[in-house]
């Protein structure tokens, strides 16, 4: 118990002397935006938690490790509209199999609607729906009673939907990342705390980069050399009952190591966040969360509606989730989602 | 032989277009040009788009210093048809290629104009362009002046390139002077004021008169002869005065005086020697003052460097001197001069390099741009190149040309740029309007508009919005994930306007962070903020490539 206060207590304090700013521009290209802004109506409530937690879905994207805890086939799906005409849609779906392993994929994508495509003459063109997604493949293995441990591989797409308003100069819209991996493992304390940990953004090459080197045009010379930053996130969750409720609060911090080598231990070529949520159960089946991301602000709720399949119990939850971007000022209150266990 | 069937050939109808709500046929305009009346003037025009290549008339009109753009009048050329060649433009390292030829005629323009090469670039030196208010005509440069050895010149196509153009109105019929490099100078006859079309206006061969140093005359070559370009001198630059005839050549190794009648030439010294190669003449209207331009591209085994000096002289040509400040440390080449009372503007143009804007040459050397002018966290790069901070542009863009005008009751300061239409002065370059196709945005701060709103790789798009009422603004870019890249600037005045509030000087953004790093590829959000808690928002998306 006393090992997991101190867990807890150097969390919290990290999260007093994380080095925000300027650096988060850096953390790779748009895909890189697209895997922070996560995935999950119900995690996103409560600040874009999950790496700790066994019902964060989808697990592919949450915690590779995470889909070894199905037994059943979980799907979930969600969808965003964020101010400014940025829609965004998550899809997972994680089965157990054999006695011991889970498998799961996960696609995070998000956009832009609408977007008025005007030239170097201000002239308007036409509009243009931009988007990008990432796709995830994850397999799970149980290897023990408390430790769950998965592998998932990765990988970023694109299409800038512009490239026929500039036909001279050979635009390309479509782009695919090569496929980068992550591990994570999962540990299971006792019943009231557990862990997770996730190294992010590995690549096949000497210095385990996540490289991508994106060319927007025929000639090559309109190119940009991104990399997901190595990533590894730790986080911790206690599940207590408050009231007679369930309760539940997570914690993570995230390193994102900026140099695109094996490892830097400068710290002024890492950038670090936190993050963290709580959820509730205020009526029976109904929850409320609160969450805290890198600055950002988020509430959100949920219901779990049980139903039947037949003879079989048929869970169906509904989430909704209201993020507030503090930095810009923006209320996000449209997203919803469902998540269900097929029987 | 594709060449030589596409100049004969090439006879060439192009479409009249007039559109009434863009002043100009695109913002990109690389020559300007007097019209025939009071406020007229011609600018040539090459955008991206197919339809924006062209020739612009506008109409101006003063009121004290300010200017009003009373009408314009567009005339686009044929999609295969260009009167500027970007590839020279921008990648030439010897001055005489690094400019836009364009003069009038009577009531219509003339340019070099370039059609498609084997890759599909408009480069290729095979027409002249002719236009006035009734369209635009493309005909064959060699059936106007080069009926020689054709075969020379479908090997080296440039050789076909004219490298200046004047003109003589002494007498009813306008003869068209042009110089071309080694084949010299041509001369054609234009009927004024009377639209002919196809080739028959021009005549079948015009005789090509090659500069011959050792007799310091011209020799004629005939359509049978073959170009002996050992024994003759190429010419890059021509300044010709109608009045008293008087002509001023540049060529390969000196600067030659002479007259219309082309009798004998004398040559020139410059800086005491006498064969530099002269690659600009400009004369002033009264003929006192001459500026000329010298260049030589020094090959090296790593690299390759222009040498170019600037030379003035106030006696109508008996003495040159060196404008050696600012010119020498530059590194430029001369896109075009303008004589206004006691200055030379001069158009420069970087080689390699960003500097680009006006030298102001007094008669006792070149003058600066006043410190009050100076933009602040802007780092100037000479006091001496009036451009941004003169306010002689509204923003960042290259100058391209230079033009003095009849304006108003005076004498107006015309240029072209590189981006940002056509600046115009009625008061000595003291005050500059600018005059670009500009989409009127929502009042009210309700809409922020990216200029382009696609950045691919290279230039800066212009943050436009509209103020109602006098404010200080805040512009900050942010992610797609709103984290803050960047602040553009902070409390900054913003005056209320009808068309924009925005300081295109500053209020642009280029793709980088507040480290000044470029940004990763994707959808950046720019929000504009005044001292009201106003706030609007604009798009605009980052393709990489500046490294």
């Amino acid at each position: 118990m006393k090992a997991k206060l101190w867990i807890l207590t150097g969390l919290c304090c990290s999260v007093g002397v994380m080095a925000w700013g300027d650096k988060q521009a850096t953390l790779g290209g748009q895909e890189g935006f697209v895997e922070r802004m996560g995935g999950g109506v119900r995690e996103q409530g409560l600040g874009n938690v999950g790496v700790a937690d066994l019902q964060a879905q989808p697990g592919a994207y949450w915690n590779p490790a995470l889909v070894a805890s199905s037994r059943q086939t979980d799907v979930v799906m969600g969808g965003e509209q964020r101010a400014l005409g940025r829609p965004g849609l998550t899809f997972g779906i994680q089965k157990g199999f054999g006695s011991r392993m889970g498998v799961g994929v996960a696609l995070l994508g998000r956009g832009v609607t609408d977007f008025m495509v005007v030239n170097d003459e201000d002239v308007d063109l036409g509009y243009a729906n931009p988007y990008w997604y990432m796709l995830y493949i994850s397999l799970g293995w149980r290897a023990t009673r408390q430790d769950l441990i998965g592998l998932s591989f990765a990988r970023a797409g694109e299409n800038l939907g512009i490239s026929s308003y500039f036909p001279s100069e050979n635009l390309k819209d479509d782009g695919q990342s090569p496929t980068s991996y992550n591990f994570g493992w999962h540990h299971i304390w006792n019943t009231k705390w557990s862990s997770g940990v996730v190294v992010r953004n590995l690549g096949f090459n000497s210095d385990l980069s996540a490289r991508w080197v994106r060319s927007s045009n025929a000639t090559g010379n309109l190119s940009s050399e991104t990399f997901r930053p190595k990533t590894l996130e730790v986080g911790t969750m206690y599940h207590s009952r408050l009231f007679g409720r369930d309760l539940s609060m997570q914690i993570e911090v995230l390193d994102y190591q900026l140099a695109d080598t094996l490892l830097v231990f400068d710290p002024d070529w890492h950038y670090w966040t936190a993050r963290m949520g709580a959820e509730y159960e205020l009526i029976p089946s109904g929850h409320v969360r609160a969450g805290y991301n890198s600055g950002d602000l988020s509430l959100g709720m949920g219901y779990v509606f049980n139903l039947l399949w037949g003879a079989k119990p048929w869970p169906l939850s509904v989430d909704w989730a209201l993020v507030y971007e503090n930095s810009a000022g923006l209320w996000n209150p449209l997203s919803v989602g469902v998540r269900t266990r097929i029987p | 032989m594709k060449i030589i069937s596409t100049c004969i050939l090439s006879v060439l109808f192009c479409v009249l277009t007039v559109e009434a709500d863009t002043a100009l046929v695109s913002n990109f305009t690389y020559a300007v040009t007097p019209g025939s009346n009071t406020g007229e003037l011609w600018a040539l025009s090459r955008g991206d788009a197919s339809a924006a290549n062209g020739y612009s008339l506008l109409r101006l009109n003063t009121s004290g210093s300010a200017i009003q753009l009373e009408s314009s009048q567009n005339i686009v050329f044929d999609k295969g048809i260009t009167g500027v060649n970007f590839q020279e433009l921008g990648n030439a390292l010897t001055a005489e290629n690094r400019r836009t030829v364009s003069v009038r005629v009577g009531d219509q323009m003339v340019a070099q104009g370039f059609t498609a090469d084997s890759n599909g670039g408009l480069t290729v030196p095979s027409v002249l362009l002719r236009t006035d208010l009734n369209g635009a005509e493309a005909f064959s440069i060699t059936a106007a002046g080069l009926g020689a050895d054709l075969a020379l010149a479908s090997k080296s196509p440039a050789s076909l390139a004219a490298h200046d153009l004047a003109v003589d109105n002494s007498s009813r019929n306008h003869r068209l002077w042009m110089a071309r490099g080694p084949w010299g100078i041509t001369r054609s006859a234009f009927a004024p004021s009377s639209w002919v079309s196809g080739i028959e206006a021009i005549p079948a061969v015009t005789p090509v008169f090659l500069l011959n140093p050792t007799t310091a005359s011209w020799d004629t070559l005939q359509k049978t002869e073959t170009l002996d370009t050992a024994s003759h001198l190429a010419v890059w630059a021509l300044s010709l005065d109608s009045n008293d005839g008087s002509l001023w050549i540049g060529s390969e190794k000196g600067l030659w005086s002479g007259n219309r009648d082309q009798s004998e030439l004398v040559r020139h010294t410059l800086g005491g020697i006498d064969t530099l190669r002269v690659t600009g003449v400009w004369r002033s209207p009264t003929g006192e003052r001459l500026v000329v331009e010298s260049s030589l591209l020094s090959e090296g085994k790593q690299s390759s460097q222009t040498l170019s000096s600037l030379w003035q002289s106030l006696d109508s040509g008996k003495t040159f001197a060196a404008v050696a400040v600012p010119y020498d440390s530059l590194n430029v080449s001369v896109s075009g001069v303008a004589f206004l009372g006691d200055d030379a503007w001069i158009a420069v143009l970087g080689i390699g390099n960003s500097a680009s804007g006006l030298l102001r040459i007094g008669h006792q050397g070149a003058k600066q741009w006043p410190d009050s002018l100076a933009i602040p966290n802007r780092e100037t790069s000479s006091r001496y190149v009036w451009g941004l901070e003169a306010h002689v542009v509204d923003r960042d863009v290259f100058v391209t040309g230079i033009t003095t005008f009849a304006l108003g009751s005076g004498t107006g300061l015309a240029l072209s740029t590189d981006g940002a239409g056509v600046s115009v002065s009625a008061d000595s370059g003291s005050t500059w309007k600018q005059i670009l196709n500009q989409k009127a945005v929502k009042g009210a701060l309700s809409e922020v508009r990216m200029v382009p709103s696609v950045l691919r790789g290279y230039g800066a798009s212009v943050i436009a919005y509209r103020l109602n009422k006098d404010a200080k603004v805040t512009i900050e870019v942010f992610s797609y994930d709103m984290r803050k890249v960047k602040t553009v600037v902070r409390n900054a005045p913003r005056l209320a306007d009808l068309v924009r509030s925005s300081d295109a000087r500053s209020d642009v953004w280029d793709g980088s962070d507040d480290t000044g790093n470029p940004v990763v590829l994707g959808m950046y959000y720019v929000r504009v903020r005044d001292d009201k808690s106003h706030e609007s928002w604009g798009k605009i998306m980052w393709m990489g490539g500046r490294q």
